[in-house]
């Protein structure tokens, strides 16, 4: 006799959690191939939003421990009894297109301040360097550097002293400086402290606005991804838990082992999130974004979000697999969906789209501008418009895919298969419109933005390929000579500079005014492109839209160059004459405009002013296109000068401001981004349309039996998964040219559609279609053997 | 053979056996406009074998799905051992499946993630059975309805005959007072299907379990007690004459 063991009488559900937690797990590890497949890519999508996200937490973070560290090395030149100052000359050092900055530095005495990530002061002839440019120094690129850096290398600086790993930085010890007289650096002092309060530094809204957007759009891909992953094999799922329900297991008892399912994988997520993110930290002081690096230990999220995180990841893919489930009825029988079939409802899918727009509408251009409110109102407004696109994609495509009819049997196919669920292929491509909406929107702006800030991908001058070197006018003649001796060095301008305040300013040291600009009519012409130049002349530059400032007869005082003590020296008055020749700078030129906000003078016209000795000059180089590394040619060449001379490429990096250098690293990573979410979307397109076939292996095998080609049931793949992306290329360029329009209605720029960048974005969907639908052939091969048709 | 209104059954003990221990009454069902049952009415008595016959389409699948509270009916009742299954919650019908019903059907009724030997203790480990009995009581059936050596492999990886007998073991495991089989060996061949017949009616017999048994094959049939024909959602009982 066979043994039969009876159930227990009494009611198991108020006891079966733990059970079938348990049955959930071993349903979602222990099912063999599709189980682990499953398992793998539920992992896989879980673990990518895990450490985007976790990223995304540490941004604050990083930002403000680079504040931290760049305050930090800020210098205070007010006097502190008590304390011997160092002296104190800012240089930097072009090098291939990067900026090496560094400074002079002479301690005049015991107790004079040390710079943050150095012990003690390096003496004459001695230097300290950042990590990055040891290595440089020490690698083969970095051959052409070494001549100017001959000092004996003391130290490293720490990480205290830098504000990213990649900072190339250097501390380069003197002698004595001159406690009077011009510098080639503006920034010389004498340095009481180094170090100041943090938060002075706040982000440009408008930046502020861009990096929202982003984020936004980077986001909700994510969001979608970890969605669908929770979603895959759901067809399996509903007719495992049907299978369970016939043995005697509860509605709700299913309910909860297909929560336990979505639990492991997002337990598996999380921990192969987690440890993603502890290689991107490790790796993080590697990654460079155009000078850009931070600091491993910077990379830590912020408790609360990384809490969020952990306790949202799970329950988002617990709640997916819920929500799916709402109106579904698992019987033993099979699953069935509940109630009539429900037509999606567009009331509150276009109300997000109206909000977005109605937020954007209300951000006027005003006063405002830059205020949290506006921020806010930008931010709300992006916000609500992009996560309206995946809202109403699914209603869109229900509404277009319901009138189609027709066609080509792979046509027909596709169509049918959508008509009878759009839903799951329009979430998935919401995702791609997300990308594409976002990222349009933004190179839009950035297209607008790069104007402002004054960053282009080419030069678009006639003249450009400029070095300048900062110097004084004592050294400014040895300093030529030793330029015109350098092949890299096609032409030089030799400029003086004065500055200069209004008469009757009561601000008499802080604020310099105007520029008092002494060069040859030689120099005058090639710069501000005026045909005729007599030495007596005095030119008023000006470039166009710029308010007119400087009139004949405005008197103003004359400054000579700050001593180490910050002070400038009053050297006497100017009026500018009467005769003075107004001159409209033109666009071509890129020197043109350096000699705004102030008076050029021949040497004639300068001949009655009695300048001294100790102003600024500089010599504007133009190199020669045909020499490699121009810049670096001449930095070399004037390494003897060391202190006396600051060599700036206006090619380099280091000619950006923060806010530029902000920019700059904003539209990296919004690029990079846009990339890897579009990635992200295409790994959901595959899993999807693979999890068609395995589906559908039967009917596919029928339809392959009745004689149906293999290249129609290719097509009709293809159309499956073409038809929602093109719908969303068309929402998403829509959207995203009306959120650019939006938005750069309120600033000062104006709106450019740039065709091409669409182009790249639309055409990079449409290859991720074709990718998909190629991945997916092998799959469909597999299907369509007659041996699917056979049961026993 | 010829087609009479009343129970073999009950003619065969002159009318005084025991109680039903299923009974469908009046039974009604419709799928949109197509009736599956008309009327229908259903006695099953303990440790029957009764066959529920018809061409395709008649309903006979409705009826057995109504009887084991799978699917409710429009109208009519079922009672279980006295009890209307129509007046239980879901939990408690859900309780009813686990503990008194077992089911085979033509294919799909087992979980192809769970072993062979998994799914037999899985209406154990539901209701509460701890694995090591549950798992021993499983190892008896397996090797009861010798297929032992497939309990560590999934279902995908064994054949039609064998997984049928899975799925006997399966509904057998608990003791069940009925047991549902809808078209058993409707996938297999005629030798699978007459062992996977033969393992599943001794077995029954054994443990004194009723067996609801819809097929449309005569030979299939022939295992039965009593055949009851479905014919356009209506119920007519046959005088079995072998």
């Amino acid at each position: 006799m066979t043994a039969t063991v009876s159930a227990p009488r009494t009611s198991v559900e108020k006891n079966s959690w733990p059970r079938d937690f348990a049955l959930g797990v071993r349903l979602a590890v222990g099912g063999g191939r599709t189980s682990w497949m499953r398992l793998i890519l539920g992992t896989i999508g879980i673990g990518l939003a895990v450490a985007v996200l976790l990223v995304f937490a540490s941004f604050s973070n990083i930002m403000h421990s680079r504040d931290a560290r760049t305050n930090a090395s800020d210098r205070t030149s007010t006097v502190l009894s008590g304390v011997s100052p160092t002296q104190y000359i800012q240089v930097n050092e072009p090098y291939q297109g990067n900026s090496i900055s560094g400074a002079y530095v002479h301690g005049t005495g015991p107790n004079s301040p040390v710079p943050p990530g150095i012990t003690s002061l390096p003496g004459p002839n001695q230097i300290v360097v950042s990590p990055a440019l040891a290595d440089l120094l020490n690698s083969d690129a970095g051959a052409q550097l070494r001549p100017r850096f001959p000092q004996q290398i003391v130290g490293t600086i720490g990480e205290a002293g830098m504000r990213g790993p990649s900072d190339l930085l250097f501390y380069a010890g003197t002698g004595p400086l001159p406690t009077s007289g011009a510098i080639a650096s503006s920034s010389e002092m004498n340095i009481y402290a180094f170090g100041r309060n943090p938060g002075s530094h706040s982000i440009d809204p408008t930046l502020m606005v861009l990096a929202i957007i982003g984020a936004v759009a980077l986001l909700i891909p994510i969001f979608i991804f970890v969605s669908v992953s929770s979603r895959i094999a759901g067809a399996q799922r509903d007719r495992r838990l049907a299978a369970l329900r016939l043995v005697g297991a509860g509605n709700w008892q299913v309910r909860r082992i297909a929560a336990a399912e979505s639990l492991v994988s997002a337990g598996t997520g999380l921990v192969l999130g987690g440890l993603a993110f502890l290689g991107i930290r490790a790796l993080a002081p590697q990654i460079d974004v155009l000078g850009w690096s931070t600091f491993s230990d910077d990379v830590v999220p912020s408790l609360p979000l990384a809490l969020l995180i952990v306790l949202l990841v799970p329950v988002l893919s617990v709640g997916t697999v819920l929500f799916a489930m709402r109106r579904t009825i698992i019987e033993p029988l099979g699953v069935v969906r509940g109630g009539k079939p429900v037509r999606r409802r567009v009331w509150w899918r276009l109300g997000l789209i109206v909000l977005g727009v109605g937020l954007l509408f209300l951000a006027k251009p005003s006063s405002s501008h830059g205020s949290n409110s506006w921020v806010v109102l930008i931010a709300g407004g992006a916000s609500a418009l992009l996560i309206g696109v995946p809202a109403i994609l699914p209603w869109l495509l229900e509404r277009i895919i319901g009138r189609v009819q027709g066609g080509a049997p792979s046509w027909q196919l596709a169509i049918r298969r959508l008509q009878m669920d759009s839903g799951t292929p329009a979430r998935v491509v919401g995702g791609v419109a997300v990308v594409l909406a976002g990222a349009i929107a933004l190179q839009l702006m950035l297209f607008a933005t790069a104007n402002r800030y004054n960053v282009h991908s080419s030069p678009d001058s006639t003249d450009n390929g400029w070095v300048l070197v900062g110097t004084t006018a004592a050294a400014a003649d040895q300093v030529a000579t030793q330029l015109a001796k350098l092949p890299a060095a096609k032409r030089v301008d030799l400029i003086q500079t004065v500055n200069a305040i209004k008469a009757n300013s009561p601000d008499t040291a802080d604020q310099m005014d105007y520029n008092i600009t002494v060069t040859s009519c030689q120099s005058i012409q090639r710069i501000l492109h005026v045909a005729n130049c007599v030495d007596g002349q005095a030119f008023l530059p000006s470039s166009q839209g710029d308010p007119v400032r400087i009139k004949p007869g405005d008197a103003w005082n004359m400054f000579g160059a700050h001593d180490m003590a910050d002070h400038p020296k009053l050297l006497g008055s100017y009026t500018v004459p009467n005769n003075v020749i107004p001159v409209q700078v033109p666009t071509t030129t890129t020197m043109g405009p350096y000699l705004g906000g102030g008076v050029v003078l021949t040497p004639g016209a300068a001949a009655g002013l009695n300048l001294p000795s100790d102003r600024y000059a500089s010599a504007w180089v133009l190199t020669d296109p045909n020499q490699l590394g121009a810049a670096d040619q001449i930095a070399n060449g004037l390494a003897a000068f060391t202190w006396q001379v600051n060599v700036d490429s206006l090619t380099s990096g280091d000619a950006l401001n923060a806010d530029q250098k902000t920019f700059v690293t904003i539209r990296s990573a919004l690029l990079a981004g846009s990339l890897f979410t579009l990635l992200l979307a295409g790994v959901s397109m595959l899993v999807l349309a693979l999890e068609q076939v395995r589906e559908r292996r039967r009917p596919l095998a029928v339809l392959a039996a009745a004689g149906v080609p293999r290249t129609a049931l290719g097509r009709s793949l293809l159309w499956q998964t073409a038809i929602p992306v093109v719908l969303a290329v068309v929402v998403a360029v829509g959207t995203g040219i009306g959120l650019a329009a939006l938005v750069i209605r309120m600033t000062s720029m104006t709106l450019q559609i740039d065709w091409f960048t669409i182009g790249i974005f639309a055409g990079a969907a449409l290859v991720l279609v074709l990718l998909v639908t190629a991945l997916t052939l092998p799959a469909l091969r597999s299907a369509m053997r007659l041996s699917a048709l056979r049961t026993e | 053979m010829s087609v009479t209104t009343s129970s073999a059954y009950q003619m065969a003990t002159g009318g005084q056996g025991p109680e039903a221990l299923l009974r469908g009454s009046d039974l009604t069902k419709s799928f949109g406009p197509t009736t599956a049952l008309d009327h229908a009415s259903l006695a099953i008595y303990p440790g029957e074998v009764v066959a529920v016959m018809g061409s395709s389409g008649s309903g006979k699948s409705t009826l057995l799905h109504c009887l084991a509270g799978i699917i409710p009916p429009d109208g009519g009742t079922v009672h279980y051992a006295g009890t209307d299954i129509g007046a239980m919650s879901d939990a408690q019908r859900s309780a009813l499946r686990r503990r008194d019903f077992g089911f085979v059907f033509q294919f799909g009724q087992l979980v192809p993630e769970l072993t062979c030997l998994e799914n037999v203790t899985l209406p154990l480990r539901l209701a509460g059975l701890p694995r090591r009995p549950a798992e021993a009581a499983a190892r008896e059936w397996l090797e009861r309805l010798e297929v032992t050596d497939v309990s560590g492999k999934r279902p995908g990886d064994v054949s039609g005959g064998q997984g049928q007998r899975v799925a006997v073991a399966r509904a057998l495991v608990t003791g069940p007072k009925v047991v549902f089989a809808d078209e058993p060996t409707g996938a297999l061949d005629s030798l699978n299907g007459e062992r996977v017949m033969g393992l599943l009616v001794s077995a029954a017999k054994d443990t004194s379990a009723a067996v609801v048994l819809v097929t449309h094959e005569a030979r299939v049939a022939a295992y039965s007690d009593r055949e009851v024909i479905v014919r356009d959602g209506r119920t007519r009982e046959m005088e079995l004459s072998r």
